[in-house]
């Protein structure tokens, strides 16, 4: 229509479109590829696994139907839990009820690891590791009040009661129903020590970037310990920060990712890296920050 | 001031030359205003049930509301109170019981200045609230500022009436000659023009903005006032009522004051 | 003893997980609108903590609800009428939009035309009252999750009291952290305050259900019920000036559908069923002297619907025998009066709520499990029941007046039913020595077990519909639901309403237990046509049915009774085609079957038109039911290639379609006629044929020529399915002006649509769909 290479081609000239594109690209919303990659999987695991998409060929979620609300998926190979016929998602369901192997060497779930490194470092059964010493190892500050009214704190990026990833964090109703923009929650001794109150301004800082956020202080945070919630939407009452003069960052902004010898052994190139990720589970959650209170006039 | 009203006096009695401007003035306008005022009145309790609120604003603002209101509100009452005395009962029964005219004269002027100065106290303080105070302001429809300058003009006159008597002392006009009587006229349809004619100046204005507050008085928000609940007084606390009940055809207009977020600033 | 119900509500505290699906559902049927924007009529509130608004329990500020006066009578506690008429000028204890909280939004606008600067642009808060840019301060639900405790939580009106008694007791300590949810509707009291303190006299209770309402038209604003209401549960509309509250989602409960806020709730914590009150002895009952008996005198006031006296007194109310099976049924009567596990909110301020709550076991304090006990041992847990995380005393404050006596029992049974149910799950043999030591039995707490736990939504929700004289008074403009009439027709396979989905078409839904009930089913048995006359299809007998305003015995079609309007005799061949389809394309369960015969007969009577529809009807008689029903369901029901809603074809899944349904609906009235859609929407293709049948041919026949593209997109995916209803669609379309057209394309062309022009935004992409129009 437009003349030129693209001819004869979709358009995904409008976002639209693109959004319609990526959803005819997933499984979950493409009823037809759900049932080919099922098909697919048969073959190559020698389960029986097309009847958790079957029926769903002709099932196509749109953008519009997005638009108007919450659709349920379809079940996709791509995902390891089964919603056919109104079941509830779990993990790891197809593995166990309908023998898909696992995504591990031998396609079991793996309990000890019987690898040298591992049991070098003690590694070969599960075990309690404490948090690393981020002082010594990358000279992050010591955790504590350094008088100079900071305190640095373990931080954390637990998911809120209302979310996984993405909730509509930019929704109204749940913002009004919350303090209305990205938050930290803080213990009364951490926020006394910074002469912070609640729903003051504040800033965390290491030295992967600054979160910039409005306290809540309550006795329900153990001291020493600071929780940021997981996605809270940068575009939602995000002023900029004091530290770098930039916009404040999301809760990622703070954590670094931390390469733990151990992923790295076998040489199965199963590691997978994206922006500020290291998969799988990457390992950049327990980390180190400054909490400071900054100026209560924001720009925005 | 009072020079301009002693040469407007005339005796009761003397020949007053009518023309045209005063018939219309004080004999077909005022049957206009009742006619438009009842007419409306009816029309709007029909038809506007649900626009037919005091549209109160003291959930935004209180502070000075719960001053002025009552200063207001009471005052009026009381305003209203005397210009039934003033206009209703005739001089003849007040002679009757032996109250003199100055007697009369004295406590009008002290009650109902008193009456008058704390109602224009109290509009003056709700107008300056509604002016200053940001979503008050933007809950005020232009049907209300229209109500506001005929309502506060209604009372300066008014009390402009009652200032005036008081510099003009013992030579101060007596409008239980001249409008009272007009006023009683106008119910049996026998309006007296010449006597309301006969009355000064500040008299007529008053008497003209008030009718004109009458006349768009169906269609402001001070219908709230005919629907004073004076009978909660009688009514039992708990009313039950059955589902079945048919509801009649309702017309609801929109309220005229913008959504306040900010897709329609 | 005067017998009246009232739908009332247990909410089970256990089970709130404070996610506020409740609360948002609401905002979004009821209260997503200018001038209420800070009205939140179910809000969740995390306690310890101030609620919503701040404060509101403290009476002493407010002046809520009810007291005794020194001759120890009732009186509103911020004052008699005269006092009240005093004070209407300004209201003198009204919470002002701060203590609820400045409602905002944000400047989302911008994130999308911003101009180019050095970083990316971010929506700023902007207040909702004044437009201007503003700071958050407060919000519905500040202090959620114990957010500010140390700065607010002594504020919480409970904490202080109890504070007072022992600075120990409540400790805002991490060790010491306990929390609950509660969630909190208006409790549509048996002796409300608000409706005492309205001088309109605009709030009333309803006689058939209790619900309580504020009259839109009769309310001026004076906003007394504001302070009257000590659950702050009655808000000003700031722009509309009238007070508006929870209205217990009437047009719902109507129809035996539950409540938004307890449809939705995820924790399935809630309970709607119907109590029996003796009308008469409220207010002495909320007049007794001591506080703590209020929760007895309100058990008194609420009667057991299994005592025959009880029965017949109802009976002679007027309450309908549905209503008093509902009643025997309702789980919140069980929970309340029965297992007496549930309790009233704040008995003391003598309104006699009717939303009960069951309060929260919480964990056992670390202490007794640190010491190697068994927490959940039968033997410790009623030792423990005293030191658990919540204080028993904040429970009683909030539930019996401070009777912390009754908490404990309450918690004692709960506490004993996890233990009995525990030792049945691990294999053990009852116990009945657990359910003994809190006064009941093996069964009873079995039962109250299953109610608790594992109860389905038919079980949770016992809702009887609403019997009408004259329905077409209560249809609110714009709502779908259709309402039931109070004929003796119970309509085959009619589901309990607890049961029943109500969106049909188009999404996958659960397939139906039954059919529209009322379509078409309404000569009973067969009738031998008299000489020279059609058969019985064409002549329908009695009023019943989806389209009454027939009268019994209507003869021609053009006689019809009822709202009466003279309409055009439609052509007989094509009501009765009309009508064979309309059967013929709906759920065919038993009934339908049954009529085959009946249809066979009517339609031979005139030549040709028995081709069309032989397929479906040897269809019908020769497949065993449970596989035609599946069928049925598969290709209508569960897919959208044949789906039989008119508009669905047209407008899709945009935001247009509901207006237009709602044009369907106006039609239909227009023709003076009560729909009872009977949980269809409107546009479904049998309904709107038995329309064109029944009651207005001519308006019935504009709707479905209105409509031709979509009948014949329906009729050529029927054809490439190769489903034998295709010829029957092919009648239909006979039946109208213009000749159908062979394929897709030519519909589009035929239906006005020009070549696909781009267009971003709300279409239904759905190729197989006609565009939407631009109009």
């Amino acid at each position: 229509m437009l003349g030129g290479a693209a001819d004869g081609r979709p358009a995904m000239d409008t976002d639209a479109k693109m959004a319609e594109a990526i959803l005819a690209f997933s499984g979950t919303t493409n009823g037809i590829l759900s049932v080919q990659g099922f098909k697919d999987l048969e073959v190559r695991t020698g389960m029986k696994l097309a009847d958790l998409a079957e029926g769903s060929e002709e099932k196509f979620i749109t953008f519009a139907q997005t638009q108007a609300g919450p659709v349920p998926v379809i079940t996709s190979p791509e995902w390891s839990g089964s919603e056919t016929g109104g079941r509830r998602y779990a993990p790891f369901t197809i593995n166990l009820e309908r023998l898909k192997p696992f995504h591990t060497l031998t396609g079991r779930m793996h309990f000890f690891l019987d690898h040298d490194w591992m049991t070098d470092i003690g590694e070969g059964l599960p075990i309690y590791r404490p948090p690393l010493d981020m002082h010594r190892l990358f000279g992050e500050p010591r955790l504590g009040s350094d008088g100079a009214m900071e305190v640095t704190v373990r931080y954390l990026t637990p998911h809120s009661k209302w979310s996984i990833h993405s909730e509509y964090q930019d929704n109204l109703l749940m913002l009004s129903l919350s303090r209305g923009g990205p938050t930290v929650w803080m213990s009364p001794a951490d926020a006394d020590a910074i002469k912070v109150h609640d729903n003051d301004w504040v800033e965390c800082t290491n030295v992967n970037g600054v979160l910039v956020a409005r306290a809540i202080v309550s006795h329900r945070m153990p001291a020493g310990v600071v929780y940021v919630h997981h996605a809270q939407e940068r575009t939602i009452d995000v002023p900029k920060s004091e530290a770098t003069g930039r916009r404040g960052g999301i809760h990622n902004s703070v954590t670094r990712l931390l390469v733990k010898p151990s992923h790295l052994a076998g040489g199965y190139a199963r590691l997978a890296y994206a922006f500020n990720y290291l998969g799988p589970t990457g390992n950049q959650r327990d980390m180190v920050a400054t909490v400071r209170r900054r100026s209560q006039e924001v720009q925005y | 001031m009072p020079a301009l009203g002693a040469a407007l006096e005339t005796e009761p009695g003397a020949a007053v030359v009518l023309n045209t401007w005063d018939t219309v003035l004080w004999g077909v306008l005022p049957y206009v205003m009742a006619v438009v005022l009842v007419g409306g009145l009816v029309w709007r309790y029909r038809y506007d049930q649900f626009g037919w609120t005091t549209r109160s604003s003291q959930l935004y603002e209180s502070r000075l509301l719960r001053i002025a209101s009552p200063l207001f509100h009471f005052g009026l009452l009381a305003v209203i109170a005397g210009h039934f005395f003033g206009l209703v009962i005739p001089m003849a029964w007040t002679a009757a019981v032996g109250m003199s005219q100055e007697f009369y004269h004295f406590n009008a002027l002290l009650v109902g200045g008193i009456a008058g100065v704390g109602t224009l106290g109290g509009i003056v303080l709700l107008i300056y609230r509604r002016r200053t105070t940001g979503p008050v302001f933007m809950a005020t429809t232009k049907n209300d500022k229209t109500m506001y300058v005929v309502l506060t003009a209604a009372i300066v006159f008014g009390l402009w009436t009652t200032l005036a008597s008081v510099f003009e002392g013992e030579h101060g006009h007596n409008y239980r000659e001249t409008v009272a009587p007009w006023f009683r006229s106008l119910f049996i349809f026998q309006p007296d023009i010449a006597a309301m004619a006969a009355a000064p100046f500040s008299f007529h204005l008053h008497t003209l903005v008030g009718m004109a507050l009458f006349t768009i008085w169906p269609f402001t928000r001070l219908v709230h006032a005919f629907t004073a609940p004076l009978h909660y007084l009688f009514r039992p606390y708990i009313v039950y009522r059955s589902r079945d009940r048919e509801t009649k055809g309702r017309g609801w207009s929109a309220v005229g004051t913008p959504d306040r977020d900010t897709r329609n600033r | 003893m005067r017998v009246m119900a009232q739908m009332g509500m247990v909410m089970n505290l256990d089970k709130c997980i404070g996610c506020h699906t409740c609360s948002v559902t609401c905002k979004q049927a009821w209260t997503n609108r200018a001038g209420m924007e800070y009205v939140w009529f179910n809000n969740v509130e995390t306690r310890p903590g101030q609620g919503y608004p701040r404060r509101y329990e403290d009476q002493d500020r407010w002046y809520g609800g009810w007291t005794l006066n020194r001759r120890g009578k009732l009186a509103l506690k911020a004052g008699g009428r005269v006092k009240k008429l005093f004070g209407i000028f300004a209201s003198p204890v009204q919470p002002e939009l701060k203590d609820y909280y400045e409602p905002w939004t944000y400047d989302y606008k911008t994130l999308v035309d911003a101009p180019l600067g050095d970083d990316f642009p971010v929506a700023r808060p902007k207040s909702l009252i004044t437009g201007e840019d503003t700071k958050i301060t407060w919000s519905a639900n500040w202090d959620d999750d114990l957010g500010g405790s140390t700065e607010h939580g002594h504020l919480d009106p409970i904490v202080e009291k109890i504070r007072r008694e022992s600075e120990d007791k409540i400790k805002f300590a991490y060790e010491q952290t306990f929390m609950f949810y509660l969630p909190r509707i208006c409790e549509h009291c048996l002796n409300p305050s608000c409706m005492a303190s309205c001088p309109s006299g605009a709030i009333y209770k309803r006689v058939e259900d209790g619900i309580v309402l504020v009259d839109q038209d009769r309310c001026r604003g004076w906003r007394q019920c504001v302070t009257g209401c000590p659950y702050k549960k009655i808000y000003f509309n700031h722009k509309t000036g009238k007070a508006e509250k929870c209205t217990f989602c009437y047009p719902r409960v109507e129809v035996g559908l539950p409540t938004v806020c307890s449809e939705t709730c995820v924790g399935r914590l809630r309970y709607l069923g119907l109590f029996l009150y003796d009308a008469d002895a409220v207010t002495a009952a909320a007049s007794v002297t001591d506080p703590q008996d209020l929760y007895d005198a309100q058990m008194d006031v609420l009667l057991d619907p299994h005592d025959p006296r009880v029965q017949a007194e109802a009976r002679a109310q007027g309450i309908p025998d549905d209503w008093l099976d509902a009643a025997r049924r309702s789980p919140v009567y069980a929970l309340a009066k029965v297992y007496k596990v549930a309790l009233p909110l704040h008995p003391e301020y003598r309104t006699m709520p009717m939303v009960w709550y069951v309060p929260p076991l919480s964990p056992v304090v670390d202490l007794l499990r640190d010491q190697g006990h068994d927490g959940e041992d039968a033997g410790n847990l009623f030792g423990a029941i005293d030191a658990l995380r919540i204080p028993v005393e904040y429970l009683a404050e909030l539930f019996t007046a401070g009777d912390t006596g009754r908490v404990t029992a309450v918690l004692r049974k709960l506490a004993a039913m996890r233990s009995f149910m525990r030792g049945i799950s691990m294999g053990e043999d009852p116990d009945e020595s657990i359910p003994e030591s809190v006064g009941m039995d093996g069964q009873g707490m079995y039962d109250m077990y299953r109610l608790m736990a594992i109860a389905k939504y038919s079980e949770r929700y016992v809702i009887p519909t609403a019997h009408l004289e004259q329905a077409h008074d209560l249809e609110e403009p714009g709502l779908l639901f259709g309402f039931r009439r109070r004929t003796g027709h119970a309509g085959l396979g009619t589901v309990r309403r607890g049961e029943r989905q109500t969106r049909p078409g188009g999404r996958g839904h659960v397939p139906r237990p039954a059919g529209p009930a009322e379509l078409g089913h309404h000569c009973r048995g067969d009738k031998p046509a008299r000489e020279g006359e059609p058969a019985e299809l064409g002549r329908p007998r009695r009023p019943a049915g989806t389209f009454p305003g027939q009268g019994p015995g209507a003869g021609h079609p053009g006689r019809c009774r009822g709202p009466a309007v003279n309409r055009p005799a439609m052509n007989r061949r094509d009501q009765v085609v009309y009508l064979a389809a309309a059967w013929c394309l709906s759920y065919p369960d038993g009934q339908l079957v049954g009529r085959v015969p009946l249809v066979r007969a009517a339609l031979s009577e005139f030549p040709g038109a028995l081709a069309g529809f032989a397929p479906v009807l040897d269809l019908l008689e020769g497949t065993p039911p449970m596989e035609l029903q599946a069928q049925y369901v598969r290709e209508f029901d569960l897919g959208r290639r044949h789906a039989l809603h008119l508009s669905y074809w047209t407008d899709g899944d945009t935001r247009r379609r509901g207006e237009v349904l709602g044009l369907f609906k106006e039609a239909y009235r227009h023709s003076g006629v009560l729909v009872d859609l009977d949980g269809e929407l409107p546009d479904y293709l049998p309904m709107v044929l038995e329309f064109a049948a029944r009651v207005d041919g001519e308006a019935g026949q504009e709707l479905l020529q209105r409509y031709r593209a979509s009948l014949e997109m329906l009729r050529l995916g029927l054809l490439r399915d190769n489903l034998p209803h295709a010829r029957i669609l092919a009648a239909v379309c006979a039946t109208l002006p213009g000749k159908s057209p062979q394929d897709e394309q030519e519909v589009m062309r035929m239906a006005g649509y020009g070549p696909p022009t781009e267009s971003v935004g709300l279409d239904p992409y759905d190729p197989r769909l006609l565009p939407v129009r631009r109009s």
